[in-house]
């Protein structure tokens, strides 16, 4: 397993599991405030830029950041225009591209070690 | 977190902690080149730009170094927020937080700038990087130790918007023009829900944090794209925040649309900068896009590992982003994509033109029915230079004397910052360092006042777009000056810091006194929004009170700014009741209900008054009138109802 894209991709898969998590069982705390932030920001990106390999961090976050506001406003747009007001369903979606993404990271992560 | 060097950058940065972000994806020659001519270390390595080791480098072990130097950084982190801490509102005068700093706050600003200064002198650039988000911790998250509620009446407006689009479960384009651009606004929806709060405001005490944290990345890549010393990423990120005194990173449209410009930019400059050699082998899915958008002829000079692709869908995705989300910041991204296309700095010759496709499209099939209800205000301000530019700088310039020198500084610092970019563009050239893209970085946005007036901020949206190429010119001046011996490296690093910091403070918190709320003033204020019916109009001197926040479009907002009371100037009384009263039942039938507060109170004072009197002159006519009655009265804040029937006015 190498660890440059592992370790990013465990943290995203924490982070995004903690998000589903306190969606489903949680109040609201500043903890869940700060956390619901940071995966907005990074997390959709993430799991898919992390999909290309990237090493240098400045790349890889200024492509994740990009795409997670992309996603985030695709996905809110799309509720408020075409299907109706349902945030829990625009964060399912935010959440399984995440989940997704970095479960697709580990799984690459692992085939390259043994490669 | 650093990794080594590749691409041909070979001995350059291996020994700097942010190796690849100092070097990689360079052409060798530009980066050899552009590490020499900058620096001229005539003999010595490029890696090694502090050839004479200073006495601190030959007393203390490198190890025991760095470790003093990070823990210097969390150290005086704390130390900032522990003596913010003993700050009260009520200390923040006409100067804003400057007035109120405490000395073990300056001492921790003081070590900030002593460490960059030491680890950029003895190359620590992976510790100098966390020195700049230390900085951004420390400075843009200085009032949250101070705040009582959310600071800033914009973000309460802002939040406001976002809970009435949640609440309406879609838009309605007729209420005002945000709900014609949208996309922050769901997006903020979206937060709050998987937040589980009510409120949207959550978020707003840390989004300038937030907002500068994430600029960070793209704008060390477009530093990295300019070439030469790698000291130049971590210095020019560290300017970018010294000098990012416009505010507008709040809980906003324009922080998050700010931050997908940089993306772009940073795409653009990376990977599609410039004429080379086209990839080997394109993939046949891309391949149609990528030769709609650039053409046959493109010739891109590096390509990541990751796939250029990917990446280039990235930045049409985040662009496409800024369109429905921001009003100006698509057209700012146009101007600048359009320059650097016809300079020929980037071969992506259809990004700006798919770009402006999508802004005319927006605004045809999206704000249509808006921009035909308001096309008569839109037109004139469209092309009217003269009032934008004026209303920018000119109008601010007034109020106490505390503020007039906070807007002086302003206009000064500003000045001063843009003919440091110009030294460093003049210095680049000669230095045969790549330098146009920066200076089309820098100059671009200056084009906006002719294509949206924008109100009277476009001058401090133009700073805010030049301000990514102005920080790249600017540190590289910086680093030109200094050399490379570490102790004058360390010297003018220090020196230039604290002048920036001494400016921050004052030109970006300059109006706290205003933007800060206490939580006195803010209970008055929902205790309205408690009791006020559908259809009530809510009228305040002014717009900066904690307002807005709920029943967005339910209440009626007022502000008597530009309240007309004909033959009174200044004198207040009966006529001033009066005419408050008129303009409450021009806007409906329901109650109507005036607010004073402390952060107007401090408005007044520190802007001047508006032409129909002072704060203190509208409560006392306020009080004498047959047409209110006081509703509640609290120490930051006091609220006048209106009165159904009211008696005659007593004669005389």
């Amino acid at each position: 397993m190498r660890l440059t894209t592992a370790l990013p991709a465990s943290a995203l898969l924490a982070v995004s599991l903690a998000v589903d998590a306190m969606a489903l069982f949680a109040g609201p705390s500043a903890g869940r405030t700060l956390l619901v932030a940071v995966f907005l920001l990074l997390g959709p990106g993430l799991g898919l830029v992390g999909l290309l390999g990237i090493e240098d961090p400045w790349q890889l976050l200024t492509l994740a950041f990009g795409l997670s506001v992309a996603l985030d406003t695709l996905v809110a747009l799309m509720l408020i225009y075409v299907v109706g007001w349902y945030p829990g369903a625009g964060l399912a979606v935010l959440l399984a591209i995440s989940i997704a993404g970095a479960l697709a990271q580990l799984w690459m992560s692992v085939g390259r070690a043994e490669a | 977190m650093f990794h080594r060097p590749h691409l041909g950058s070979g001995g350059l940065g291996s020994r700097h902690a942010a190796g690849p972000i100092a070097l990689n994806n360079l052409p060798t020659d530009d980066a050899a080149a552009g590490a020499g001519l900058l620096e001229k270390p005539s003999s010595a390595p490029p890696s090694d730009p502090s050839p004479r080791v200073g006495v601190l480098a030959r007393l203390v072990p490198e190890t025991v170094f760095d470790v003093l130097l990070v823990a210097l950084a969390f150290g005086a982190l704390a130390v900032w927020f522990v003596a913010l801490g003993g700050v009260r509102i009520g200390d923040v005068g006409d100067l804003g937080l400057v007035d109120a700093l405490p000395a073990g706050a300056v001492a921790a600003l003081a070590a900030l700038a002593a460490g960059f200064a030491l680890a950029l002198a003895r190359n620590r650039l992976g510790i100098a990087v966390l020195y700049v988000v230390v900085l951004v911790l420390a400075l843009y998250g200085a009032l949250v130790p101070i705040e009582q509620v959310a600071s800033f009446n914009v973000s309460w407006r802002h939040a406001g918007i976002a809970d009435h689009l949640a609440r309406a479960g879609g838009v309605d384009p007729g209420i005002d023009a945000y709900f014609n651009w949208p996309g922050f606004f769901a997006v903020l929806a979206l937060a709050a829900d998987a937040a589980g709060v009510q409120d949207p405001l959550v978020f707003a005490p840390w989004a300038s944090v937030a907002a500068n944290l994430l600029y960070l990345p793209p704008l060390a890549m477009i530093a990295h794209s300019a070439g030469g010393d790698a000291r130049l990423v971590p210095l020019t990120l560290w300017v970018f925040v010294l000098a990012n005194w416009v505010g507008q990173d709040y809980l906003s449209p324009q922080a998050l649309s700010f931050g997908l410009f940089l993306v772009v930019l940073a795409v653009v400059l990376t990977w599609f900068g410039g004429p080379g050699s086209g990839p080997a082998t394109r993939p046949r899915f891309a391949r149609g896009l990528r030769l709609a958008i650039a053409g046959e002829s493109a010739t891109p000079a590096t390509v990541p590992r990751g796939g250029r692709d990917a990446v280039l869908l990235v930045a049409l995705v985040a662009a496409a982003t800024t369109v429905p989300s921001h009003q100006l910041t698509p057209f700012a991204l146009v101007l600048v994509l359009a320059l650097l296309v016809a300079f020929g700095r980037t071969w992506l010759r259809g990004l700006p033109l798919l770009l402006t496709v999508a802004i005319a499209a927006w605004l045809v099939f999206m704000t249509i029915s808006y921009l035909s209800g308001n096309i008569e205000a839109l037109k004139a301000q469209l092309g009217a230079l003269t009032s934008t530019l004026s209303s920018s700088v000119v109008d601010r310039v007034g109020g106490s004397e505390g503020h007039t020198l906070v807007v002086r500084a302003r206009l000064i610092f500003t000045g001063l910052l843009w003919l440091a970019a110009l030294a460093g563009a003049i210095i680049r050239l000669r230095g045969g360092l790549r330098t146009w893209s920066l200076a089309i970085l820098a100059l671009a946005p200056f084009g906006l006042p002719f294509l949206q007036p924008y109100g009277g901020e476009i001058v401090l949206r133009v700073y805010l777009f030049a301000l990514p190429g102005v920080a790249v010119l600017v540190a590289s001046l910086i680093l030109a000056a200094a050399g490379s011996a570490e102790r004058r490296v360390a010297a003018v690093v220090l020196l230039v810091t604290v002048g920036l910091m001494g400016a921050f403070l004052v030109t970006r918190h300059g109006n706290d006194r205003v933007w800060l709320f206490s939580r006195d003033e803010a209970s008055i204020v929902d205790r309205v929004y408690d009791i006020a019916a559908p259809g009530s109009v809510l009228a305040a001197p002014s717009t900066t009170l904690p307002w807005q926040h709920r029943r967005y479009a339910e209440l009626e907002h007022v502000s008597l700014e530009r309240l007309q009371v004909p033959g009174v100037r200044g004198s207040g009384g009966p006529p001033l009741a009066r005419a408050v009263y008129a303009l409450i039942k021009r806007q409906g039938d329901g109650y109507g209900y005036v607010i004073v507060t402390r952060s107007l109170l401090a408005y007044d004072e520190l802007l001047g008054s508006p032409t129909w009197g002072s704060v203190p002159q509208l409560e006392r006519a306020l009080d004498g009138s047959p047409f209110f009655r006081r509703l509640i009265s609290g120490r930051d804040a006091r609220v006048w109802v209106t009165v159904r029937e009211p008696k005659p006015e007593p004669r005389g």
